[in-house]
């Protein structure tokens, strides 16, 4: 977009909002425009220009600044705003859709006025953004973000076999493709780390208050960087197995002829992949390397000893 | 730029106020503009003047004038926001839930549906959250033809790797995770299918034909349903721990109870029910048997 279409853009909205409250406020009608005064005041001065009088019974704009306060005289033809594009009017209800399908309860009345906007801005009803459900510890962790309280997670992370104690100073909670994130500063790692909720297995928010508050500006947005660390893993998958490619980002993936994919992923977390060929019962096979293959093996010999040691308690016949 | 503003103001109030499509002609006349310049780069700046509104927004429809000359015309009520009827209290719940999106929505997008409602009131936004609003960009096309009732053709790509020719008439879209499910009748197999559209391979094409919903449809309804079924089992589990083996109790589908548990060896173990149990000592087997283990 250039500075013109900005402008035309902004115009749209503005001379139909100025209409509706003749002698509003410039600051005003900056909000209403996500802009600021200048940029407003230079718009408005643009306006004057145009317009079209002349034998079709067309006419100029008049904008009139009176201190502050705008009044504009004879526009045509703009009294209504233009409608947000189909793109513009999916984002902004899907993205309202999230916020409802959180903050429902909270936010009175979003239901109702989301299907007013919804049926307004011409998305279809059978369109709509289900975030995951939010677990049991979002309350608790919203109230200690707000609190600045410190917070003990129980967590179960990529690499971890089974849950951590993790003591943390939660800065942010964020929704990001329908998924849950907790933006936390980390004591033992000694800096900012994400968490998904659906990797949290307890929450203890504790009475202390927060000894690194979150800093100002913008937090990145999670997203997996390959590091050093990383091993590269080659598998082979067997069709009934394919499920576990829609688990591994960022994987390469060669489908051969016969269904059997091989694929490589790069990882910071082995013992997350090793993980996933157990669930795959025997449909991934660890190609290389062999310590991913080894620690796969003795993780199953190991299994099946737990196995034979705790015997079901009801035994089926 | 102020020229260019000017420019692209004055022609959207000329094709807004016209009661009949003008051609390149009448509105060059009517507007004094695209006459500094040969007539062929003219032209091609009004083209791309009309391009630019296009693409904010503004419905600038073509139609065949009666001398062969294309003409031009913006339908008011395509033009226009329809009515919205919002209270205070709702543009206030509504300016509240817009306040906690972040990114990838555009203000004035809002703006334009508050331009002619109600003045929202002061309020404070719930704190501690962000959320940043679903990627459409796989959605768009699949979404216009929803409202316009076309069809769609596109290559879906299975699990194994097979790919196949779909031609689909879509109903309806669910995000879920990050992931956008579409549901629709497929024309290819003459029953109503649901894709995982992260599966669709290359661009979507929409045919220009138009087809019927049924009136008893309820596409929505079924896609949402497909995340609510109730096949939860209770499973009793052995969590190994510093002490000992510590009993939990869990509440989850049975393929993603024993897939947790087969990804926890050896650290876990279902002890009830048995069929849980087994099926995770025969999931270990099967893996030790693919690495070229023997067991027992």
């Amino acid at each position: 977009m250039s500075a013109a279409t900005d402008a035309v853009s902004r115009l749209l909205v503005l001379v139909p909002w100025l209409l509706e409250r003749p002698g509003a406020h410039v600051d005003e009608a900056a909000a209403a425009v996500a802009s600021d005064r200048a940029t407003v005041l230079d718009d408005l001065s643009l306006l004057n220009f145009c317009g079209l009088p002349g034998r079709l019974g067309g006419d100029l704009f008049e904008v009139e600044l009176v201190g502050d306060r705008i009044l504009l005289h004879l526009a045509p033809t703009f009294d209504r705003p233009l409608r947000p594009s189909r793109e513009e009017a999916l984002r902004l209800v899907l993205s309202l859709d999230h916020v409802a399908a959180v903050l429902g309860d909270e936010l009175h009345g979003l239901d109702d006025a989301l299907e007013a906007v919804r049926a307004a801005a011409g998305v279809p009803a059978g369109v709509r953004a289900a975030p995951e459900p939010a677990t049991a510890f979002l309350g608790p962790l919203r109230a200690a973000v707000t609190e600045q309280r410190r917070v003990h997670l129980s967590y179960r992370g990529r690499a971890d076999a089974s849950p951590r104690l993790r003591d943390v100073d939660p800065w942010e909670l964020l929704l990001q493709r329908g998924t849950w994130y907790l933006h936390a500063h980390d004591h033992e790692a000694g800096g900012l780390r994400t968490f998904r909720l659906d990797r949290v297995e307890e929450v203890t928010v504790t009475d202390e208050l927060v000894s690194v508050p979150r800093p100002d500006g913008g937090l990145p947005t999670p997203a997996y960087q390959p590091g050093p660390d990383d091993v590269t893993v080659t598998l082979t998958v067997h069709p009934r197995g394919h499920w576990v490619l829609d688990l591994l980002d960022d994987a390469e993936v060669d489908h051969g002829d016969d269904g059997v994919t091989t694929v490589t992923v790069s990882t910071d977390a082995p013992r997350w992949v090793v993980a996933l060929v157990l669930a795959a019962r025997g449909d991934v096979v660890v190609e290389s390397p062999a310590a991913v293959r080894q620690a796969v093996v003795d993780a199953a010999h190991a299994g099946l000893e737990a196995h034979r040691v705790n015997p079901p308690l009801h035994p089926e016949d | 730029m102020s020229a260019k503003t000017e420019r692209l103001m004055n022609l959207t109030v000329a094709l807004l106020s016209s009661r009949r499509p003008m051609t390149f002609a009448e509105l060059r006349r009517r507007m004094g503009e695209w006459d500094d310049g040969a007539a062929e780069s003219m032209r091609r700046k009004f083209e791309r003047d009309k391009d630019e509104l296009r693409r904010l927004g503004v419905p600038i429809e073509t139609v065949e004038a009666a001398d062969g000359e294309m003409a031009y015309v913006i339908d008011a009520d395509e033009y226009s926001l329809p009515d919205i009827e919002l209270s205070v209290e709702q543009m206030t719940v509504l300016a509240v839930a817009f306040q906690l999106v972040e990114g990838g929505v555009d203000r004035l997008a809002f703006s334009r549906l508050a331009a002619m409602a109600p003045d929202p009131e002061e309020a404070t936004a719930p704190s501690g959250i962000t959320v940043l609003p679903p990627a459409i960009d796989p959605v768009q096309a699949l979404t216009e033809a929803i409202i316009d009732r076309h069809p769609v053709r596109f290559t879906h790509r299975k699990p194994t790797g097979e790919r196949t020719e779909r031609e689909v008439e879509p109903r309806a879209l669910l995000a879920r995770r990050g992931t956008w499910y579409l549901r629709g009748h497929d024309r290819t197999r003459d029953d109503v299918r649901v894709f995982r559209t992260d599966r669709i391979v290359g661009d979507v094409e929409v045919l220009d034909e138009s087809f019927e919903v049924p009136p008893d449809a309820d596409d929505a309804g079924a896609l949402a349903a497909l995340f609510e079924q109730a096949d939860d089992i209770d499973v009793r589990v052995l969590v190994r721990s510093s002490e000992g083996w510590e009993v939990e109790q869990r509440r989850d589908r049975w393929f993603r109870a024993t897939s947790r548990a087969l990804g926890a060896a050896p650290d876990e173990v279902i002890v009830d029910p048995a069929s849980a149990h087994d099926a995770v000592r025969e999931g270990l087997e099967a893996v030790l048997a693919v690495h070229g283990e023997v067991t027992e």
